[in-house]
């Protein structure tokens, strides 16, 4: 069966997507693989697999959490191959990478490697939260979990965090 | 709501306000000092997890790698070019197109058009503004309404303050600059958006207002408003 054309205006369509959502794609990406290089392949795979489905997303008011989806499962196939999430923290070339330390304050810049540091259960739901600005109900769909569980891991994610910046124990 | 679920609470969701959540912040000083301190991590957190974005195609390489054929580099230079073009009209977006995402945006919050002189909480106001890095000066028109929402990429302060010619929506906008002051009708609203010391200020009225009304309320604003962050 031969693929459909796609028409002047479906393309016009995705082009206006790529570029808006791209900068949301790559750092969800980033932070799911914690590696730039990692991250762009996703994102290069994620907008592949996307434009070849692009038919069935049919109101753009959901292409974010759609190409979100996407990526998250574009990482996982890629994680079936590889053994990304054993990277040891204290080798992570990306925390001296020039372009992510530059204009940040080295609180910021102890925090990231604290995120760095995280969980990716505890990563995710962080991300999808402060910087995709889902609601609770987002992320349990996104990540199938319930909205309890995605508060639990939300609380302790943020106490990790605190705990890091602090240098001392969690909070009980 | 005691003391523990207020910390749950913020603990996992910093942006979430209730009355009841706001009353307990206004009269426990332990848990405002903790609410103030979650809304710092927050804004530290955001800087952190916002790493820079490669520019589209500054790593074409990774399209070479062994085992990836001629179609899939021209399918995924070709989505990267359109996308490269795409950021690139992006960066130009006309104002016309930021009040229409304004307006669009009013929908989501109907009820804060409320005239009334009830001031929101200074808990929560606090917390909307310093998410921002944004400061309020006293003198600023009453503030009956504070969110901080999710605009165009960036959490910003969402206001309405109170005015003799009723409530008016301010946003902060940090993130959107622009050259001159711009009014426009749009949606039934009437939508005045003006360069401030960082970014820019819209005020947001329902229905044709006086231009000569939303500028003063604008110059107040814009004179209360200062940058922290």
């Amino acid at each position: 069966m031969s693929e459909p054309v796609p028409t002047l205006e479906q393309k016009t369509r995705f082009e206006a997507l790529c570029g808006r959502l791209r900068p949301d794609l790559y750092r969800f990406a980033f932070w799911l693989a914690r590696d730039r290089s990692v991250a762009e392949d996703v994102v290069q795979d994620t907008l592949l697999r996307a434009w070849r489905s692009f038919a069935s997303l049919g109101d753009e008011a959901a292409a974010r959490p759609w190409l979100l989806t996407i990526a998250r499962r574009e990482f996982a196939r890629r994680f079936e191959r590889k053994s990304l999430e054993t990277v040891d923290v204290d080798d992570l070339a990306e925390l001296e990478d020039p372009a992510l330390a530059a204009q940040d304050s080295q609180e910021v810049l102890d925090l990231r490697a604290a995120i760095f540091a995280l969980e990716r259960d505890y990563r995710e739901p962080l991300v999808l939260q402060v910087l995709m600005g889902y609601s609770t109900d987002e992320i349990a769909t996104h990540m199938e979990l319930t909205p309890g569980a995605v508060l639990t891991r939300l609380f302790r994610a943020r106490q990790k965090l605190k705990a890091a910046l602090l240098g001392g124990g969690e909070e009980p | 709501m005691n003391c523990l679920d207020v910390r749950r609470t913020l603990g996992a969701e910093p942006g979430r306000r209730t009355p009841e959540l706001d009353a307990h912040l206004a009269e426990c000083a332990a848990c405002a000092s903790f609410a103030a301190e979650m809304a710092r991590l927050e804004t530290l957190l955001h800087r952190a997890l916002e790493v820079p974005v490669p520019a589209p195609g500054a790593r074409p390489a990774a399209l070479a790698r062994p085992g990836r054929g001629p179609r899939w580099f021209a399918l995924a230079a070709s989505i990267i070019g359109v996308a490269v073009l795409a950021a690139a009209l992006w960066s130009f977006y006309p104002r016309e197109a930021l009040a229409t995402a304004l307006v669009g945006h009013m929908t989501h919050e109907p009820d804060s058009w409320r005239r009334t002189d009830v001031p929101v909480a200074p808990g929560a106001l606090a917390y909307v503004l310093h998410r921002s890095g944004v400061a309020l000066a006293p003198d600023a028109p009453l503030v009956s309404y504070a969110n901080s929402c999710w605009f165009r990429g960036w959490f910003v302060p969402h206001l309405v303050v109170q005015t003799a010619a009723g409530p008016m929506t301010v946003m902060v906008l940090p993130h959107e600059r622009v050259a001159t002051p711009t009014l426009v009708d749009e949606g039934g609203y009437r939508v005045l958006i003006v360069p401030a010391a960082r970014g820019s200020l819209a005020v947001l009225t329902q229905g044709p207002v006086d231009a000569a009304r939303i500028r003063e309320v604008v110059a107040r604003v814009a004179a209360a408003v200062s940058f922290t962050g």
